[in-house]
């Protein structure tokens, strides 16, 4: 980015000369629409930037503003004009700084203007890492580019989702790489679900790992009738819906352990534990210590439940128990 | 060694301190052309900082030269000594730990040679215990030896050293300057092992197992005392076959009386570390297994899997002799049982059965 003073003229300009059609400077992505309303209550505050271009004026800021003058049918308005001659990618900055001004970016914003650099102005990576990612308020980490830059390829109803935070920057980077059919079976489980951000982490790992595993798409991997039936079960909610297909896809990626730990189970509630008895096996079955928690409220119970736990091991529920992760089962 | 795996940095970074070292003359003069860069401290440096690849940093090793694994909590350890001499390695494993330790594949020559034996003088000549001490820790101990020719001196020091026994870990066949050394079997030279597909998979810079077996054939000549590391050995479909192929090779090619040790590992590591691996190899499939976090906080196979990686080539190697020693590194009690029907139980009780197989 060149650093120069650049001389505008403040003038009253026909609004019916601004090319509305001209996106060229135009990078804001907001969900906010309210500003005919405040124009109509105190006008304009703060004043457009345009460009002569092709005998009308190009907008280099201030598109929403100028929208809202179209749509309150208003015929003139004052306006900072730069020459034909100024270079635009002298203006594209003070596009930048002018409407940073008003509120920090949003990451579609960000992505667009990486974009507009990186196709209207030919930068390369290492340029808009190291010229224009300071500018944004960014370090000079290839990082932040690789997130940002696949942002603006994303179906509009997913972007609103980036906008309101409902869906997390690493999943929406990562999706908008991906093709379309994977893409909106994974953005339409997760939207149905209504996955937070750490979930919808957790899920996308999971999927990914299948997918790479079995060498099939995610669309294909969601669009199987286990899960499907589950998305459409309008039975349970959407926190017991995600457990559930969660748990088959643990099934998927991890299937000796699943098949382990679903025998531990069965072993478990065959052996019908009284309340306030539990058996818990080491986590994911790594090291050798077992925990039996054991409540009770009397001598008896105490008694009782002791007993209950002797009688496991008599009719041989514990060594079944402990002897769970041995080859010979799982294989 | 094909060009590929020639190591040609771009650049000599060199610390001030060590420009009259005799070490840092050896390698000036094999990079004469070499852009270079005279610098007081390496780290402080911006290029090695932001991490511009291919950068060879000649320093001085500020801290200790010698230092104990680390190990794992709650696994059996068998108390190794690490050499820092060096530090990172060209032969790009996609598993490689230092990924996540070394800042973007620099490597670093410490060059202050005489401080280090000065060090190893002073350890071991004050001390009654044994020690096992391995350069390949942070580096692959061979892989630079043309370069560096740390082997020759290293091994004629140790050559003469009742409680110690130098362990030099490689995955490469520079082993020429370990030819006509007096090294008094006080040197085991070590090859790390992989199925024959892993090893052209994921360690794609580095010598074939074929290779390194004729290179260890090559050193069993020399008389010297050789170890295998199985490490890190990976789950995956046709493993069981391509595992058994490497024993057979091995057992082919070296006399069993020759290896003081083989060491079996499974794939494993920091839980961080996971998109470390995915980032910089996006096509391995390595990091798809059933890894899960083990007790200590690293990712590892479920751990049936890896008893039955670990129990079959116990049982692979036993059949060709139940004389060598075979040990597990960083597992625990319970997994060493499992998979080998017995277990050391505690580090001391593995330091002393390595050490015997090396001390006499």
């Amino acid at each position: 980015m060149q650093k120069c003073a650049i001389n505008s003229t403040f003038c009253r300009i026909p609004v019916s000369l601004v090319d509305m059609d001209d996106k060229f400077f135009s990078f804001r992505r907001t969900l906010d629409e309210k500003l005919p309303e405040s124009i109509k209550k105190v006008g304009i505050l703060k004043p457009p930037r345009v460009q002569v271009f092709h005998n009308k004026y190009r907008i280099v800021s201030g598109f929403r503003r100028m929208a809202a003058l179209v749509e309150l049918k208003i015929e003139h308005v004052e306006a900072f004009c730069y020459d034909s001659t100024v270079a635009s990618e002298l203006l594209f900055p003070i596009a930048i700084f002018d409407n940073m001004s008003e509120r920090p970016f949003n990451p579609l914003e960000v992505s667009e203007i990486i974009f507009k650099y990186q196709n209207q102005f030919r930068y390369s990576t290492d340029d808009v890492v190291k010229r224009v990612l300071p500018t944004l308020g960014y370090g000079q980490n290839p990082r932040v580019l690789s997130l940002m830059e696949p942002l603006r390829n994303l179906e509009h109803e997913w972007q609103n989702l980036v906008l309101l935070e409902k869906l997390s920057l690493e999943t929406a980077s990562i999706f908008a790489r991906k093709d379309k059919q994977d893409r909106d079976a994974y953005f339409s489980l997760i939207h149905k679900l209504a996955l937070g951000k750490n979930r919808q982490r957790e899920f996308w790992h999971l999927l990914r790992d299948i997918a790479g595993n079995t060498n099939r798409k995610i669309a294909v991997i969601l669009n199987e009738k286990p899960i499907k039936n589950l998305v459409g079960n309008n039975r349970l909610t959407s926190s017991q819906k995600a457990d559930k297909i969660k748990a088959q896809l643990w099934q998927q990626r991890y299937p000796v352990y699943s098949k382990v730990k679903q025998k531990f189970d069965k072993i478990l509630s065959d052996s019908r534990l009284p309340a306030g008895v539990n058996i818990e096996a080491p986590l994911y079955f790594e090291g050798d210590v077992y925990t039996i928690s054991l409540s009770f409220r009397s001598e008896s119970e105490f008694g009782e439940r002791v007993e209950f736990l002797r009688n496991l091991q008599k009719i041989g529920t514990v060594k079944k128990l402990v002897d769970v992760t041995n080859t010979e089962i799982w294989s | 060694m094909n060009d590929t795996r020639k190591y040609l940095p771009q650049a000599l970074v060199i610390e001030k301190d060590i420009v009259n070292t005799p070490l840092y003359k050896i390698i000036r003069a094999k990079f004469k052309n070499c852009e270079i860069e005279v610098v007081d401290r390496a780290s402080t440096r911006n290029d090695v900082k932001s991490g511009k690849r291919n950068i060879l940093i000649l320093a001085r090793q500020r801290g200790p030269f010698l230092r104990m694994c680390p190990g794992t909590k709650r696994h059996i350890c068998c108390l190794y000594y690490n050499l820092d001499i060096a530090q990172g390695c060209n032969l790009s494993c996609s598993y490689c730990i230092l990924q996540g330790y070394i800042e973007n594949s620099q490597v670093t020559f410490y060059c202050n040679l005489d401080d280090m034996y000065k060090e190893l003088d002073l350890k071991l000549e004050n001390s009654r215990r044994f020690y096992r001490i391995g350069t390949g820790e942070l580096s692959d101990s061979l892989t630079f030896d043309e370069i560096t020719q740390y082997g020759p001196g290293l091994v004629s020091y140790f050559a003469d050293k009742s409680n110690a026994i130098l362990e030099l870990k490689t995955k490469s066949c520079e082993i020429k300057n370990l030819r006509d050394l007096k090294h008094n079997r006080r040197t085991v030279v070590s090859w790390s092992l992989n199925s024959e597909i892993i090893a052209a998979r994921e360690e794609s810079h580095a010598p074939t197992i074929k290779e390194r077996l004729l290179a260890a054939k090559e050193i069993q000549s020399y008389g010297y005392r050789l170890g295998f590391h199985f490490d890190p050995m990976i789950y995956y479909d046709d493993w069981e076959s391509d595992y058994r192929r490497v024993v057979d090779m091995l057992f082919s090619t070296i006399r069993p009386e020759n290896i003081a040790w083989i060491s079996l590992g499974a794939l494993r590591y920091p839980i961080a570390f996971d998109q470390v691996i995915r980032d910089n190899y996006p096509d391995t499939d390595i990091v798809r297994g059933e890894l899960l976090p083990g007790i200590d906080l690293k990712m590892r196979y479920f751990q049936p899997l890896r008893i039955a990686l670990f129990s079959s080539m116990y049982k692979w190697i036993e059949s060709y002799s139940k004389d060598v020693f075979v040990y597990l590194c960083m597992e625990s009690d319970a997994v060493w049982r499992k998979a080998f029907g017995w277990s050391p139980g505690r580090n001391a009780v593995l330091a002393k059965l390595l050490d015997d197989r090396v001390k006499n």
